[in-house]
């Protein structure tokens, strides 16, 4: 069962093999005080969600971290440079996967791919290499020549994922990289990213989806108001939110019927309220409708010709 | 630096040249008015002058015009990369930052350069517009305009904070320097104090070059009996070294919010 943590936990001191150690970051734009004195430490092939309500200051801190804003105060060492002084140096190091798609709808897949490659300096036969290899991770290698504007929002977010990825990047920001897509591309994505953090990319991800979290991310941040309420691994944070009280979900096997499971449990001296029908929604959506992209059958008009 | 904004001048010229109706506003527009107010205007205006002469002003009229108009719309583009968040995404890349509007003022001016040759090149065809005449002197104006609208067009296009704010304003000035810069009728014939205030706008240098080269048959020096261009291309690379200044300003302020 779910449980809400309001307990703050402090982050662990950063170590030689830290990918980012951040201490008591703030930025402020005007009055608002988007990041207040975040301390947050990833270590070196770790997968760490960053989760916060809108507004929390997630996406400022990934600009802040990746370059592209000056923090006002404390300090940020990304693979051991500052952000702010390191600049093109940092930026041959790490991916930044955006929350809107950042892509050139006149060019075609390829042509985004080709282009993106080149800022990064990946020239020659490792361009011809990088963009085969993005294509055929986004699953795309049918559509490499269609204009980005004729495709799907799940396509899109796909090649959005893989432009981020041609230079081989040692430490990549998600931010949202699965938002407003259907449940095939959705799982596509996650299954690339999945493969990021097995080949041992420090992944920092933020996104609205809990599940995705509990999923891949070896440890879970949780932001609000511009600082960090919470860190640990997901039993960590169960814990520290008082998991004496916390309930928990049963998994019944075939056969089982809920009410005898009920009256077993009492009969043993648990205390039980009931047994509740939960349903996987999304893999029971996968196992009826397959795993299977759906990129040439959209019905409703969503993708155009190419 | 070179490198990655000849990267990014060639993403421009492959997204402009796939949308159709930019390319024929850019090419076709110019060469229909200038025929319209070529074919109203033809005829000598005069002995002093060397041919056509209301077609020549027609011609140098759009190619002024017409042009910044085009090179706005070009560099607007910087307008919707933002929106789009592609701007940002250029930026995380190791090379483009520094080269994002050095390869936007590079398209735009090799955009300029084949639309003024296009342009004087139709005039030559069918009005006689004296192009090659002079040739050094009129290549030299053309690269010199094209270096000075495509600033132009980047600072604009960097001031605004939006795309209708871009649209609205820049058509606004650019009809305004046109009018009092000469590219409506010939400053010649407006009175004294009119002269003086078009000289605030680069239209009137732009304008009083091409007139110089396609009426009086002008050259780089001035002659005993007609001023050459020298003095409106230097001013015209004064003023472009300016509005270059200031659009790298306005795009670190509002472009690049660190």
């Amino acid at each position: 069962m779910q449980t809400t943590t309001t307990t703050s936990i402090e982050s662990p001191p950063g170590t030689g093999d830290d990918a980012l150690v951040v201490r008591g970051l703030t930025k402020a734009f005007g009055s608002t005080r988007a990041v207040d004195g975040l301390n947050l430490s990833v270590a070196k092939g770790e997968a760490v969600g960053l989760l916060g309500p809108n507004g929390a200051g997630k996406s400022t801190t990934l600009s802040i971290l990746s370059t592209l804003l000056d923090a006002d105060g404390g300090t940020a060492e990304v693979l051991g440079l500052d952000p702010g002084a390191a600049g093109p140096d940092l930026r041959r190091r790490i991916g930044v996967v955006p929350q809107d798609i950042a892509l050139y709808g006149g060019l075609t897949a390829k042509e985004n791919l080709e282009l993106f490659a080149e800022l990064y300096g990946v020239a020659g036969s490792a361009k011809r290499d990088r963009v085969s290899w993005a294509l055929d991770a986004a699953g795309l290698e049918a559509r490499s020549g269609s204009r980005v504007d004729t495709f799907s929002g799940g396509m899109k977010r796909r090649l959005n994922l893989v432009c981020a990825l041609l230079h081989g990047p040692e430490l990549v920001f998600l931010d949202e990289p699965t938002a407003g897509v259907d449940p095939q591309s959705r799982n596509h994505v996650f299954e690339q990213v999945e493969a990021l953090h097995a080949a041992g990319t420090t992944l920092i991800y933020t996104t609205h989806q809990m599940g995705e979290v509990e999923r891949l991310c070896d440890r879970i941040v949780i932001m609000d108001r511009g600082r960090s309420i919470a860190d640990g691994t997901l039993e960590e944070l169960h814990q520290a939110s008082g998991g004496a009280g916390a309930a928990r979900q049963l998994r019944l096997l075939d056969g089982t019927a809920p009410a005898e499971a009920v009256r077993v449990l009492a009969d043993a001296g648990i205390r039980a309220e009931g047994v509740e029908a939960k349903r996987d929604l999304e893999s029971i959506f996968l196992s009826l409708t397959g795993r299977e992209l759906r990129d040439g059958s959209d019905a409703d008009g969503e993708e155009g010709q190419a | 630096m070179l490198h990655s904004a000849l990267i990014l001048a060639r993403k421009d010229l492959r997204l402009f040249l796939r949308d159709r109706t930019a390319v024929m506003l850019a090419f076709l527009l110019p060469i229909v008015l200038a025929t319209v107010m070529g074919t109203a205007m033809g005829g000598p205006m005069g002995k002093m002058m060397v041919a056509s002469s209301g077609a020549s002003h027609a011609f140098s009229s759009m190619a002024v015009m017409m042009l910044m108009f085009n090179l706005v719309a070009s560099a607007g583009t910087l307008q919707e990369e933002r929106s789009e968040g592609t701007l940002d995404r250029l930026r995380l890349t190791p090379s483009a930052g520094p080269a994002i509007l050095f390869g936007k003022l590079l398209i735009t001016m090799a955009m300029a350069l084949v639309q003024l040759a296009v342009l004087f090149l139709f005039g030559a065809a069918f009005f006689d517009v004296p192009v090659f005449e002079n040739a050094a002197a009129l290549t030299a104006t053309c690269i010199v305009w094209a270096m000075t609208a495509s600033a132009l067009g980047l600072a604009f296009a960097t001031a605004a904070r939006t795309r209708k704010q871009l649209e609205g304003l820049s058509t606004l000035l650019i009809l305004g320097m046109s009018a009092v810069g000469g590219a409506w009728f010939p400053r010649e014939i407006a009175p004294a104090w009119f002269q003086k205030v078009g000289l605030a706008t680069p239209v009137a240098w732009a304008m009083d070059a091409f007139h110089r080269i396609l009426w009086f048959g002008s050259g780089f020096t001035d002659t005993a009996e007609h001023p050459g261009i020298a003095v409106p291309l230097a001013v015209l690379l004064l003023i472009t070294a300016v509005l270059f200044f200031l659009a790298h300003r306005f795009y670190r302020a509002r472009f690049t919010v660190r």
